[in-house]
């Protein structure tokens, strides 16, 4: 699975964790902060991770609250896993 | 990126020792129920208040004793609680939390183990202890509710049980605590409800705490 595809499924994800709030990922960068840009916080980030795991079928054990900053670091946890 | 994320370790399974915690629980409550003398009220249908499946206990966070009190309301159950991380600095103290089921949490970093513990667990038909407050609230009134709870009993499926803890106004005074009917979170929102919603949901909890606080001043006026 490439970059693209997974920001555009990520997009998708992030509608059902922020709803109308949602920012529009092609829009972002990856550099785009999870917590500033994005409008999470530590809950909305483990809400996020949660719904990453259902929808592409992996585990992120190892991983907390802190270590997720931004989109990209999202991205290339997620293209590590599948 | 931090470098505990891509080194792939599997989370290892949380040893629970059944008999231990059974032990802690009834050498523990011995001096809590003398010293504390807990007062059980019910806001609501008593059995309705002891549910036996999988629940997330929320109570108000009065003072660093409030666990003790939890066990004391529900003794039947075996309960599980979410213990910061400093607490497991300590290596006889670590075990003796892991082995009485505690839930081992990084406030500043919680890590996604730890959320996958709390989540099976309930699945599983366990009870767990979570502050919505986060902390031990010392003032008056009730802190803002944090949405961890709700997310978890959302991502289980399992109900919120509200719990009111009456501030102690002396610390040799008998302790006292309300239950409230547990609320069904499934019912309130989707499957997957969005972040906005968790929190609404969160104030609600709150409000219920509230409520039997309201309750408890009713009672204590008659």
């Amino acid at each position: 699975m490439d970059k693209e595809q997974i920001l555009e499924k990520l997009g998708g994800i992030f509608k059902m964790v922020m709803g109308e709030n949602a920012a529009n990922l092609e829009t972002s960068s990856e550099n785009a902060s999870l917590v500033d840009d994005l409008g999470l916080n530590s809950v909305g980030i483990l809400y996020l991770v949660i719904a990453i795991e259902e929808s592409f079928g992996i585990r992120f054990d190892d991983v907390g609250t802190s270590d997720l900053k931004t989109v990209g670091q999202v991205v290339e946890y997620i293209r590590s896993k599948v | 990126m931090n470098s505990t994320i891509s080194s792939g370790k599997k989370s290892k399974p949380v040893k629970e020792n059944r008999f231990f915690q059974d032990f802690v629980k009834i050498t523990g409550s011995i001096p809590g129920l003398i010293w504390m003398r807990p007062k059980v009220y019910y806001a609501a249908d008593r059995k309705k208040c002891h549910p036996k499946d999988g629940i997330v206990i929320a109570p108000n966070h009065v003072s660093f004793f409030d666990p003790i009190m939890v066990y004391c309301v529900f003794w039947r159950r075996r309960l599980n609680f979410l213990a910061t991380k400093d607490l497991y600095k300590n290596k006889l103290f670590s075990w003796m939390l892991t082995t009485v089921g505690c839930i081992q949490v990084d406030k500043q970093n919680f890590n996604m183990r730890s959320m996958h513990a709390v989540v099976d667990r309930l699945k599983a038909g366990k009870a767990i202890v979570i502050y919505p407050e986060g902390q031990v609230n010392e003032q008056e009134g009730t802190l803002s509710y944090k949405s961890g709870a709700v997310l978890m009993a959302t991502l289980a499926g399992v109900p919120i049980q509200p719990v009111y803890n009456v501030p102690l106004k002396k610390w040799y005074r008998r302790r006292e605590a309300v239950i409230g009917e547990p609320i069904d979170v499934g019912t309130m929102c989707s499957r997957f409800p969005t972040v906005d919603e968790m929190q609404k949901i969160s104030q609600y909890l709150r409000e219920q705490e509230l409520a039997l606080a309201e309750f408890y001043e009713t009672l204590k006026k008659r």
